[in-house]
């Protein structure tokens, strides 16, 4: 459908200002901030306790089957009022890995261009804003600053992420009948809520450790400590800051460098359900040692990064669409 | 052949676009896509079909340097990736043709699909040939397809010749060229008119024996062959008409130089040249450092002495010697104008002519010429030359080829035939590129020059396409590539080639050409069957060469003599003695009485034979004292048993 406006700028009057969309190679993920709990986080694998340290090897065959991830890609597109306008590109895919090791069938994809705007833009220039967008095919969606947020660019940016982890979760959906107890999904990210997949076989992998767990002596101690191929027990994760949502966790060393940061090669897994976590927590840990190889290199981040989610990302960017392309979109 | 869905990708990047005569294709890893493998593009958006040769192929994964793979493995060349790689195949294709031609822009981003039998032949230009003829098949074993020439630009008018490079040894160029002969043979009968149908080849048998028994059928040929004869419309039989020629043995020309000599096959007919030809080529039958311009006054003086009535070689040294004498008589150092020095290096090599060059140079009369006056339409004229050593057979070739040159200055009908091929193997000993601008050389770049307007071709070959005379190749508008030496390849002459295809070249099976033709922007891989005549080893084994013993010799002669062989044979029982040694003696003994009768132009018949075999035959006379038989006592205990 054509929209009654050419471009963006039209759309949005002589009081707004064109940014030439500048896309990053990476999004750089927006620091939620970190704060250490106030008690450790309870163990719940029997017989395990705080400091443990256990040692596994990697399967000779992995059941993960699917794999889940998204990309994003956004970049500031227009200024009104001196409210920025971010324009994001968001990709999520659950692609199916066959017999021969080989990442064939897409079960899953979804892919949307997104216009964020702050809440605060006036009415009539949101009608308009949203008129635009219908005929360009992009989807609005105004962003409100969050409880102790003031600066609308970071703001918009973090809503961008949870843009992104609405796709995966509908991608996960989508896949979640295709799970099975010789077919399990790893998302990348937090394991997501059951009503989201509605499965007992998904295990999330999560990369980054912005909120720790255990106190931070035990933290730095324990957990930055974990040799290669160890694991810690199995422990309550709940965090305020994290909706309060309780998953059951552990945290594995993939990798090992000895002039490295301390969480080089430090992932932590989680699941949604008890009884699944604690009667397969060696058998899942052995499964994901078993994904090492092959590295993701040249990624940075090959140390965490599985290469099954790597490709879906290769896949996912491959598919975006140019910088030019969304250029024309917007006008 | 034809996969109904497509195998591959275009990709044009910004670094790597597509251009009008190349683009690049990604391919599944299990697609069955090589180096010279014909594909199509069919773009969705644009009515455009374009049709490439593989030229180039590649393969690689997300690794981005070996250090990440070797990283990647865990540094272990047995482990078992989870998930493996994806691993992409990349081709490079030539373009070959494109639908519609104007205007010729990038070849477009579109789906690639194998090349069905159809396609080939629209991709090749074969729709648009006036008279075809199959060079061989592309595609795989169980679904051949022929690939067609056009014959005006095989044999002419419109473009000619075909080089052929090839080691040797390995199935490249004989076989190939007496594939080609026998398609051409079987299919030129079907054009238009009868004249243009008609066509000869001469070939030269410069080594070996796989050209001696083309009219013998192949003693055994391969399912695989059959099926390439039936997919190019052939029949997998011999030649119907081949003449052999082969060079005299000796002077008697009662014998010819070649191993075709069996009694149940052809006999190859003689040829010798006469004083005239040998003048004619005397630098190739002398060291060309002698033939110098001073020298080359004498010679001119002979060729006139020739003209004159002259009819012998030794006729002429005879004539030479006696300008020695005159001039050592005056105590002159030059006579008739020539000094003495050069006079008597001529002299001197003519002299040993006979000698060298034996049953080859005839001492007196025209000789008995390699080619008969008027080609047959649809016979093959072998040159056996085999047997003879490097000097004789450049000798052969340069009369040879000089007399074809000849023929093809007189004009169209000077052949007999509207097309005469003419086969020559080992072209860069006879036309070399680094060598002096000889007869023989220039003689051939005339041929590969105008051949083409009087119907005389050229079919060379050689194993060292780099050291053949760079006028006769550029000339050829057809070229065929077997198996070549690495060494070979690396020459800039194959520069225009890519990595890959000269790769290919070099590991190219028996049974294997490169092709190129005028009709294809690119050189297509085609396979050709095995030729289906006796190979040459097969042939000298089922057909072992007969050398004439003496006696058969002095039956030869005097046969060629108007003797009856039942004369001569009645004579020898009559005249000659039992005894095996004597006898030989006494029939080498009349055939040099002969040759020196004739030689003398005396006559000779059958009474003449039979003095000559009475003469020789009686028993020598005894010397009363040595060859007396000792008196036999039969009381002597050592007197001798048996006569001395």
């Amino acid at each position: 459908m054509q929209s009654a406006f050419s471009s963006l700028l039209e759309c949005l009057g002589p009081e707004s200002r064109a940014n030439r969309l500048a896309f990053l190679e990476e999004e750089p993920r927006i620091d939620q901030g970190q704060s250490t709990p106030e008690r450790d986080a309870e163990i719940v694998e029997s017989g395990r306790g705080v400091g443990d340290s256990i040692s596994c090897h990697p399967a000779p065959k992995s059941s993960f089957g699917i794999f889940v991830d998204g990309v994003e890609n956004s970049a500031t597109a227009a200024w009104y009022l001196g409210l920025p306008l971010r324009l994001a590109q968001v990709a999520a895919a659950a692609v199916l890995r066959d017999e021969d090791g080989e990442m064939r069938e897409v079960v899953a994809e979804e892919r949307q261009v997104t216009l964020l705007y702050p809440n605060s833009v006036d009415a009539d220039t949101e009608q308009r804003l949203h008129a635009f967008c219908k005929g360009a095919g992009i989807r609005p969606l105004p962003v409100a600053l969050r409880q102790g947020e003031q600066d609308w660019g970071i703001a918009l940016q973090k809503h961008v992420q949870a843009v992104r982890g609405d796709l995966e979760c509908t991608v996960l959906h989508e896949a979640s009948p295709r799970a099975s107890e010789e077919c399990w999904i790893l998302a990348d990210g937090r394991c997501p809520e059951p009503k989201t997949a509605p499965t007992k076989y998904v295990v999330g992998l999560v990369k980054s450790h912005l909120l720790p767990y255990f106190k931070d002596e035990v933290y730095r101690s324990w957990v930055l400590n974990l040799p290669e191929g160890h694991r810690t027990p199995v422990f309550c994760a709940t965090r305020e800051e994290e909706g309060a949502r309780k998953t059951y966790s552990w945290y594995l060393r993939l990798h090992e460098s000895p002039d490295g940061p301390p969480w080089f090669g430090l992932i932590r897994l989680e699941m949604n359900d008890l009884d699944m976590a604690l009667a397969h927590v060696d058998e899942i840990t052995a499964w994901v040692l078993a994904e090492r190889a092959p590295l993701s290199l040249p990624d940075s981040r090959y140390d965490r990064l599985l290469y099954p989610v790597r490709y879906i990302e290769q896949y996912l960017r491959s598919r975006l669409r140019s910088r030019w392309d969304l250029q024309a979109l917007i006008g | 052949m034809m996969e109904n869905g497509p195998i591959g990708c275009v990709y044009g990047t910004e670094t790597d676009p597509t251009s009008a005569y190349e683009f690049n294709f990604w391919a599944e890893k299990g697609a069955p896509i090589g180096i010279g493998t014909i594909v199509k593009v069919l773009s969705p958006d644009e009515d455009i079909t374009v049709y490439g040769t593989v030229v180039e192929a590649h393969a690689y994964n997300d690794a981005p340097n070996a250090l990440s793979d070797y990283l990647g493995s865990q540094r272990n060349p047995a482990a078992r990736a989870t998930t493996k790689r994806p691993e992409i195949r990349t081709f490079r294709a030539a373009v070959l043709r494109r639908e519609p031609e104007e205007p010729i822009g990038a070849v477009p981003i579109g789906q690639v699909y194998f090349a069905d039998a159809e396609a080939v032949q629209t991709a090749l230009h074969c729709d648009n040939m006036a008279l075809p003829i199959p060079v061989g098949v592309y595609g795989d074993v169980a679904n051949p397809c022929p690939v067609l020439a056009d014959v005006y630009h095989l044999l002419g008018t419109e473009s000619a010749h075909l080089n052929v490079t090839g080691t040797s040894g390995l199935a490249a160029k004989t076989s190939y060229i007496l594939f080609l002969l026998t398609s051409i043979f079987q299919k030129l009968p079907q054009a238009q008119s009868a004249e243009d149908a008609s066509v000869a080849a001469v070939i030269f048998n410069v080594k070996g024996s796989d050209l001696l028994f083309l009219d013998q059928p192949a003693e055994r040929l391969e399912d695989v062959d059959k099926q390439i004869y039936a997919a190019c419309g052939l029949e997998p039989k011999p030649f119907e008409k081949v003449e052999y020629r082969a060079p005299y043995l000796n002077e008697d020309r009662a014998d010819v130089a070649s191993k075709r000599t069996h009694e149940a096959l052809s006999e190859p007919k003689g040829f010798c040249f006469g004083p005239e030809q040998v003048l004619q080529h005397i630098e190739v039958l002398i060291n060309k450092d002698d033939v110098d311009a001073k020298a080359d006054a004498i010679l001119a003086r002979l060729q006139k002495e020739l003209k004159g009535g002259a009819s012998s070689l030794g006729h002429l040294t005879d004539l030479l010697e006696q300008w020695l004498d005159e001039a050592e008589q005056h105590g002159a150092s030059t006579v008739h104008g020539h000094h003495t020095a050069t006079i008597r290096k001529v002299y001197n090599r003519l002299v040993n002519l006979p000698g060298r060059f034996g049953g080859l140079i005839a001492d007196r009369g025209a000789g008995d010429p390699p080619l008969p006056e008027k080609f047959e339409n649809g016979a093959v004229y072998v040159i056996d030359v085999a047997e003879l050593d490097a000097d004789q057979q450049e000798f052969v070739f340069a009369a040879v080829i000089s007399d074809l040159r000849k023929r093809m200055e007189e004009g169209a009908d000077a052949f007999g035939v509207r097309r005469l091929i003419v086969v020559v193997d080992e072209l860069n000993k006879f036309a070399p590129s680094s060598g002096s601008e000889t007869y023989t050389v220039r003689a051939l770049r005339d041929i590969a020059a105008r051949g083409r307007y009087q119907g005389l071709i050229l079919f060379g070959a050689q194993q060292f396409r780099s050291r053949v005379d760079p006028q006769i190749i550029g000339n050829c508008a057809n070229s065929a590539y077997g198996h070549i030496l690495m060494e070979e390849l690396a020459s800039p002459i194959y520069s225009a080639y890519s990595k890959a295809v000269r790769e290919r070249l070099a590991n190219c099976h028996q049974g294997e050409v490169m092709f190129r033709h005028p009709h294809f922007s690119q050189p297509v891989f085609l396979r050709f069957p095995r030729p289906p005549v006796l190979k040459g080893e097969d042939g000298l084994s089922k057909f072992p060469p007969k050398r004439l013993d003496l006696e058969g010799r002095l039956i030869a002669l005097c046969e060629r003599h108007g003797v009856s062989p039942k004369e001569t044979v009645d004579a020898m029982n009559q005249f000659l003695p039992e005894d095996r040694e004597a006898r030989d003696r006494a029939i080498n003994a009349v055939i040099t009485k002969i040759a020196s009768h004739v030689k003398k132009n005396e006559a000779f018949d059958k009474s003449t034979l039979r003095r000559f075999l009475r003469e020789e035959g009686q028993e020598p006379a005894r010397d009363s004292y040595a060859d007396a038989p000792l008196p036999k006592d039969p009381e002597d205990p050592f007197a001798e048993k048996t006569p001395r």
